[in-house]
């Protein structure tokens, strides 16, 4: 799903996040680091995020203690967030292309 | 400490209840559970908090131990399960439980459709309670028109048509506004303002002056329900008793019945129908016999909420309540003082009659005695001008 149709800022941070495998709130706390302090992630959203992201398959649960579930990229996961990483850079070369930065 | 109640607000206004119990917190009553009909409240020191619904997994569901850690974790404490959400709540300053609009108008989505259904299913009631209405005036087999047999229906029921129908307007309307209002607040998610400035005073206000009216109109309805049980009461007590003729002294052998309004052929002895051009109710009243025997006839007041054709009305009547179609009788051969009747004698030891003098209506089914349709006119005339 995530390799055709652009993901939110939130997904893609919380994949990038992930590249560390770390329970909710720390990836949270990874997701604020990743982004310099720009996004910052609820917990509804964090929640909701991690459910929607593991039935598609792009995370899986890795560790389950007593307290908390760590969670770490599947193949598909880390497929899913390069195809996103080069969309952006296209993006981005096609703007420097047309030095959209000059204007 | 006493524990406070409250009517909930509805589920579907989410703004409008965190709102609300912020302000019940700052006012030192603070949210322990949520029915769907009161809220209970704690006494506390009042403390600014704030209040955030969140989506359940699944409908009146308490979270799972997971996402309530995470949510702890984040400043954010269970507080009780409510409907399609969970309640919680944290301090001021606590970063917002939703940050990404479109991802939490997506945990809505079961919601939103269970509203739509709910509405779909009120409209289909409210339609088939209207067509149960006409069909249960059987308008077009005896010959009246559509208006005709709703008006003579409507009249029947009383005011317990319009309050019914009032009811059922007022549950469909409000459930089109919920649809209508929380749609509103999934697009406003979606369009990336998960917390719209909505301030819940006038909202609540609203609602509860709403809830009272339907609680009023409900009662209404209940109570118009158990009034229009018929009563056995005694034959002495009866009221308008004065104007009963028992045919039985025409012919006491007789078997006679008796019908008017939406009841069809009642058994019984006479009927006699008051019918100021006013209004229009109907009260039914099943008597009994002053020595307990079987009930033996049943009596109608008829008061008309509009004005009527009296005319039209006995014509109505006589279409509707015989079993065979009437004829209007002669001028000639009408008794004085009757204006006009409607009498049908085509079966053989039955004599049907709807006879009207000014504002005064009877209607009565005679069958299997001996008096002739002369006699039975007389007989009603003479009940009409006692």
């Amino acid at each position: 799903m995530a390799q055709n149709t652009p993901m939110t800022e939130a997904m893609y941070y919380l994949l990038l996040a992930l590249l560390r495998p770390a329970h909710g709130y720390r990836l949270m706390q990874q997701v604020s680091e990743a982004s310099g302090g720009r996004v910052t992630m609820g917990a509804g959203t964090m929640y909701g995020l991690l459910s929607k992201l593991e039935k598609e398959g792009l995370i899986k649960l890795q560790n389950q203690d007593e307290r908390r579930k760590t969670y770490a990229l599947t193949q598909e996961g880390k497929e899913a967030l390069r195809a996103e990483y080069r969309r952006l850079r296209r993006l981005v070369s096609d703007g420097d292309a047309m030095e959209v930065d000059e204007l | 400490m006493k524990r406070s109640y409250r009517f909930s607000l509805p589920a579907w206004a989410v703004t409008q209840r965190e709102d609300y119990y912020e302000r019940m917190a700052a006012r030192g009553l603070f949210v322990r559970r949520c029915g769907s009909i009161v809220t209970s409240y704690e006494p506390r020191e009042p403390q600014r908090c704030l209040y955030r619904l969140d989506a359940a997994e699944e409908r009146n569901t308490e979270p799972p131990e997971e996402q309530r850690r995470l949510y702890e974790s984040c400043g954010w404490n269970f507080v009780c399960k409510s409907d399609w959400f969970n309640l919680y709540t944290a301090q001021p300053g606590t970063e917002e439980l939703h940050t990404d609009g479109e991802w939490q108008s997506e945990t809505l989505r079961p919601m939103r459709r269970s509203l739509r259904n709910d509405l779909i299913a009120k409209v289909l009631y409210a339609v088939f309670c209207v067509v149960l209405f006409l069909v249960s005036s059987l308008p077009f087999s005896r010959g009246m028109t559509l208006w005709e047999s709703v008006q003579l229906t409507t009249a029947a029921l009383g005011w317990l048509a319009p309050i019914t129908l009032g009811y059922i307007l007022l549950q469909v309307g409000s459930l089109a506004f919920s649809f209508a209002a929380f749609s509103g607040y999934v697009r406003r998610l979606r369009a990336g303002r998960p917390r719209a400035a909505v301030s819940g005073r006038a909202f609540v206000a609203c609602h509860m002056g709403l809830n009272a009216l339907g609680v009023v109109l409900l009662l209404g309805v209940f109570a118009l329900w158990l009034a229009a049980i018929p009563r056995t009461v005694p034959l002495e007590q009866a009221p308008g008793k004065e104007h009963i003729v028992r045919l039985e002294q025409l012919d006491p052998d007789a078997e006679l019945f008796v019908g008017t309004g939406n009841g069809g052929i009642e058994s019984g002895t006479a009927d006699c129908c008051d019918v100021p051009l006013t209004s229009f109710t109907l009260d039914s009243r099943q008597l009994s016999e002053p020595d307990g025997a079987s009930p033996s006839l049943f009596q109608h007041y008829i008061e008309v909420l509009f004005p009527v054709d009296m005319q039209a009305a006995a014509r109505g009547m006589a279409k509707k309540s015989f079993l065979y179609e009437a004829v209007s009788v002669d001028a000639a051969q009408l008794p004085d003082g009757i204006d006009f009747a409607f009498m049908n004698t085509e079966y053989e030891g039955v004599v049907e009659l709807c006879a009207v003098s000014g504002n005064r209506m009877l209607a009565l089914t005679y069958i299997g005695g001996r008096a002739d349709a002369e006699s039975v006119l007389q007989c009603a005339a003479q009940a009409l001008l006692a």
